[in-house]
């Protein structure tokens, strides 16, 4: 008999993937459409609910999907998924909410709502799976839809139709990288967990640290995928392109973006690094796992200051953040563990970036598919609820403490990381701690930065008409949650993990706290000081020939693409062009007698010498 | 004496050869006694090919209809769940061609002839898979492969499909003979041509040079058919010049002949545990290589300048998904998975190419040209041509909610498992290797596949818009059950994993 709890997840996964399918039936009714490819997310949300309030422990449900004798595939809940899939499928049913007032201008909505749909059933199967091909299920599936939701308005007309083209693709050939790894890695474990000759070989077992079985190759493999997914260096340029380069996640609609890029798929890296961390004991992994965060939090950072498309500066900020994350995890000292930190910031980053994304979602649509902030300046006046949304939204990403849930998370993960260099004296924590504490000073620059150059100022251009209320009730709902969030955080939030009870997490160690506070009250001041009256550009960029250089070399997107097109893409297509120079078509002796008399010798060679 | 059913597997689509190449000589006759030779043909092709897989798809599913068909199998034939499933795979796909010629064919000259011979490769190819000695292979082979010559030159009018059909039919026949030779050595050496008694006799007399080279000769006589390592100058030419519901069947089941005799050859005959683990590895690497260079000529066809044929790039494609294949059976994997990989990925590549290139031919009719270029944003024009061409583009590069996911993943756990039991670590480290060139490849291939999405359903078109385009249909219907196949397999595909775990 299958368990009520089962049962939910079941239906939550199961509803949005035929409804994506129903919804395509519905062409002639394109309102009815649009309600019910909600409501079947909806339906999903409550479900997370339900879920949520009758967890009562580890579940699992074993099911045959592809089963060719040895491999059951299934359902597992425990407190990370059960956490995951509420924050997935509600913030999927409030953007949702959100588009229908959003693309209500879009004449392709068909396949926005099959692939919007399509993608919450796949990223609620990626945090349900139980065993690694359910994973890599939803993994693929979230991956397709992202591709082809950047790419959706590939109809329009010239380079407007060709940019998200590229993008979707340039989206899916990427995280493709990533797929390389995970599916190695799959292979392999299948492998190992079958020469220990267990019935189901590819359910993910986390009760038991494999560090001692698995090889070191093996987290390498399986790290390449939360990389390429959660857009870290050098990887994130299928997230954030440069300015220059114009080629990324953001080309697709801002709802999208919201949903995909910020809230829920590029949090799917960071899962994934969270599910096998009890799996892994190797040093290494966490040092690598480290430096490729550590490096991705600062320069993403810049990116974020350097930019001036509203989109991409909350993209580069997503992928700092989501450093901010790996860097958490990567604390795993008695006194400061960061798992729960990482966990709880992934929670408020979900929440405010959603509300920035959707925020910035309103401008956009309020001034005419607008992008470049030095076009815009002094919409104060004219989107007032827009202005106080997004404020508190700013105020969750600066991370100001008490009152935003950003600040909660972030005080903790640096707590946790002053900790355990303090306390434990695990060095490379310093490392962690510094990066943090010089994050948290970008990241009040480069956010207060994008606010007073959108809200502050002068208007530069910009025609406005104002949003519908629609999108006011989601932006409001959000801004709530921003602040109720943040108190729960440190309480029941971190409880249903742990399994305390009360506030007890609540510590407030002085040198983070106060090191956090400087660094935003810095921030704050610079920022001030740079764009508080509208200015565009900072004077002195401008005059010193490094810091102009320095400027173009982040503007360009850091050359990523460039040195991709060089080393990856040309050879492909020179060697194939070269290859194809034995291909001349005719029939002569060196196509078949040639040929064959070769093949024969070498497998014939082969076989007798490994006889 | 053969089981009625089974027999009728293979006398079904020989009779109706028969019946059907009868109607067309009598063209002339029965139009005065006011009846269509060709309308008789059309409704007789599809019940016979209808037929055919009916009785396979119930002796796939109904283990007690299969054993009771298999009872009687003697020296001549063998028939297993192996074999019931790939003869349900070849029958849907050419049940669906002969759906998709009803109106795609029409009004051709010569349509009885054409329905003949393609019942006459369904018999050949059926004779190969249910084959138990090496001459009733080889009789198998010859009967699909004459039929696949003539079918190729079979628009003879057309530039280039004598040529192209010329030319598979010097390198298909040198193929051949090589296998007629390594058929030879075989009786001569071992005194038999049964699997069987052939494999008894082998595990008596011990590995030897000699049994490599006949191995050799094997692989390389079935590597031609099967489009391996530069023995593919056959397949592009072959695929681009003929009619496209002919390209569909050679891509989707007649190169797939290859690997069924590699995977005689090297389970049945010569059998896994008197061949050392290294020739697994050969034919593993073979197809890696076969995979590279697919994937090298498929990028190669993109910045050509004289014509960016799609047929070509879809034939160069499927050398990729051979290649795949190829991997499953060298893997040598424990418990069969490697076969089982094999014949799924054989079931999604033939159902993902079969559609694409019976797409190609309502694109080229409405087209009149096979190039590329011309066909940009041809899926913005069409929401069908649109849909299908994604499914089948996203299944053929692995990815989910389409079939061919799930095969892709089969294929890589077999590689992965084949050499990891044994107890040399090289073939452990050389199974890493195969797993990684693996998946990069497919990466590769994904590339070509997502270039072609690009270009046929992203860009703009050129032309302003033309008004609508017309698929007639049948072959909406034919292309329509493929998609759907493909979405249903990819959404649940213990639909056909848990028959086709059955293979032992």
């Amino acid at each position: 008999m299958v368990q009520t709890i089962i049962l939910f997840a079941i239906i939550s996964v199961v509803v949005p993937i035929i409804g994506s399918f129903l919804s395509l039936l519905l062409k002639k009714l394109p309102t009815v459409r649009d309600f019910f490819s909600v409501s079947t997310i909806a339906v999903s949300a409550i479900m997370s609910i339900l879920i949520f309030g009758t967890y009562k422990g580890e579940t699992t449900y074993l099911l045959n999907w592809m089963n060719w004798g040895d491999n059951k595939s299934g359902i597992y809940l425990d407190s990370l998924s059960v956490l995951m899939v509420l924050i997935v499928s509600i913030l999927s049913m409030l953007i949702a909410f959100f588009s229908i007032e959003y693309m209500k201008e879009d004449k392709h909505k068909a396949r926005y709502w099959f692939f919007i749909q399509m993608f919450v059933g796949g990223m609620l199967l990626l945090v349900l799976a139980h065993d690694m091909v359910f994973l890599f299920l939803g993994w693929e599936i979230v991956g397709l839809c992202s591709c082809f939701l950047i790419g959706h308005f590939f109809m329009k007309k010239g380079e407007a139709g060709e940019k998200p083209a590229k993008s979707g693709i340039k989206a899916l050939i990427m995280t493709g990288i990533g797929d390389v790894g995970l599916l190695a890695f799959l292979a392999w474990m299948y492998y190992e967990n079958k020469k220990l000759g267990l019935t189901n070989p590819l359910i993910i077992d986390t009760t038991t640290p494999l560090g001692g079985t698995y090889p070191i190759v093996m987290s390498i493999l399986l790290l390449l995928a939360p990389i390429t997914k959660s857009a870290q260096f050098p990887l994130q340029s299928w997230l954030s392109a440069g300015d220059t380069v114009d080629i990324d996640a953001m080309q697709g609609p801002t709802t999208v973006s919201a949903l995909i890029h910020a809230a829920t798929m590029v949090k799917a890296g960071i899962y994934l690094v969270a599910r096998f961390s009890p799996i892994w004991d190797s040093e290494f992994f966490y040092i690598a796992l480290m430096i490729i965060a550590g490096v991705s939090c600062v320069a993403a950072a810049f990116g974020a200051l350097v930019t001036t498309d509203l989109k991409r500066v909350l993209a580069y900020s997503t992928i700092s953040q989501l450093s901010y994350m790996f860097l958490a995890f990567t604390i795993r000292e008695d006194h400061g563990t960061g798992l729960i930190p990482g966990q709880m910031h992934l929670l408020s980053h979900s929440i405010f970036k959603a509300l920035l994304f959707l925020s910035a979602g309103a401008i956009i649509h309020s001034i005419a598919e607008e992008r470049d902030m030095k076009k815009m300046g002094g919409l104060k006046k004219d989107l007032p609820w827009v202005y106080g949304f997004m404020m508190v939204g700013v105020l969750g990403l600066i991370g100001i403490p008490i009152i935003t849930n950003g600040g909660y998370s972030k005080e903790m993960i640096i707590t946790a990381a002053y900790e355990a260099a303090a306390i434990d004296g695990a060095s490379m924590h310093w490392f962690t701690f510094i990066v943090g504490i010089l994050v948290a000073f970008l990241t009040t620059l480069y956010a207060a930065r994008m606010f007073l150059m959108i809200f502050h100022g002068k208007n530069r251009g910009a025609r406005v008409h104002k949003p519908k209320y629609i999108m006011r009730i989601v932006l409001a709902i959000l801004a709530v949650l921003v602040v109720a969030t943040g108190f729960i955080i440190e309480g029941p939030a971190s409880n249903f993990f742990s399994g305390d009870t009360g506030y007890s997490l609540i510590h407030v160690v002085l040198v983070p706290f106060l090191c956090a506070i400087g660094a935003i009250i810095l921030g704050l001041g610079l920022a001030y000081l740079f764009y508080g009256k509208g200015q565009t550009e900072v004077g002195f960029v401008e005059k010193i020939n490094v810091f102009k250089a320095l400027r173009t070399f982040v503007a360009n997107g850091f050359y990523i693409d460039h040195l991709y097109n060089l080393v990856f893409v040309k050879p492909v297509f020179w060697i194939g062009q070269k290859l194809s120079f034995f291909k001349t078509g005719k029939i002569n002796w060196n196509m078949i007698f040639g040929s064959v008399v070769a093949i024969f010798i070498v497998v014939a060679t082969l076989l007798v010498v490994m006889v | 004496m053969l089981n009625t059913y089974l027999s009728l597997i293979l006398i079904i689509p020989i009779a109706a050869a028969i019946l059907l190449s009868l109607f067309e000589q009598l063209k002339k006759f029965l139009i005065k006694i006011k009846i269509k030779a060709d309308c008789v043909n059309h409704a007789l092709a599809n019940i016979i090919a209808f037929s055919v897989f009916v009785l396979g798809f119930i002796s796939a599913y109904v283990p007690a209809f299969r054993d009771y068909i298999a009872s009687t199998t003697g020296d001549l034939l063998r028939f297993g769940q192996l074999e019931a499933v790939l003869i349900t795979i070849f029958s849907f796909l050419v049940w669906m061609v002969v759906l998709f010629s009803v109106n795609y064919m029409k009004g051709k000259n010569g349509l009885g002839y054409y329905y003949a011979l393609i019942f006459t490769l369904l018999t050949g190819l059926s004779t190969v898979t249910m084959a138990n000695n090496f001459i009733t292979l080889f009789v198998g082979w010859e009967l699909f492969a004459l039929s696949g010559y003539v079918l190729v030159a079979f628009e003879r009018a057309k530039r280039g499909a004598v040529e192209a059909s010329m030319k598979y039919f010097i390198m298909s026949t040198a193929g051949s003979m090589l296998v007629l030779l390594a058929t030879a050595l075989t009786y001569g050496f071992y005194g038999s041509v049964n699997f069987e008694l052939v494999s008894i006799a082998v595990q008596a007399s011990g590995t030897s040079a000699i049994a490599a080279i006949i191995i050799a000769l094997f692989i390389t006589g079935f590597a031609v058919t099967a489009a391996m390592l530069f023995l593919n100058a056959w397949l592009p030419d072959a695929h681009s010049s003929a009619p496209s519901t002919i390209s569909a069947l050679l891509s989707g089941i007649v190169v797939k002949a290859g690997a069924i005799g590699i995977y005689r050859t090297l389970y049945f005959a010569y059998t896994p545990d008197v061949l050392s683990a290294g020739a697994g590895a050969v034919i593993s690497w073979l197809g890696i290589l076969t995979m590279i260079e697919g994937n090298y000529l498929v990028f190669s066809q993109f910045k050509r300048k004289d014509i960016v044929d799609f047929k070509r790039i879809l034939a160069y494609s499927t050398t990729v998904h051979l290649g795949y294949i190829i991997l499953g059976i060298g893997s040598l994997a424990p418990g069969n998975l490697g076969v089982q990989a094999s014949v799924f990925h054989i079931l999604t590549h033939a159902l993902g190419k079969g559609g694409l290139f019976l797409l190609s031919g309502v694109l080229i009719t409405t087209l009149g040209s096979r190039d590329l270029r011309d066909m940009k944003g041809i899926g913005r024009k069409s929401p069908f041509i649109g849909a299908v061409l994604t499914i089948g583009l996203l299944s053929l590069g692995g990815i989910p909610i389409t079939a061919g996911f799930a095969s892709k993943l089969m294929v890589i756990l077999a590689t992965f498992n084949g050499g990891a039991n044994a107890v040399n670590p090289l073939m452990f480290i050389n199974s890493i290797l195969l797993v990684i060139m693996a998946i990069i490849n497919s990466l590769l291939a994904l590339g070509g596949y997502l270039y072609i999405l690009k270009k046929m359903l992203f860009d703009e078109p050129d032309a302003e818009d033309t008004g609508k385009i017309k698929i007639p249909i049948f072959e909406k219907l034919a292309l329509a059950i493929i998609a759907v196949v493909l979405i249903v397999l990819g959404l649940w595909p213990e639909l056909i994993v848990s028959k086709i775990a059955l293979i032992v």
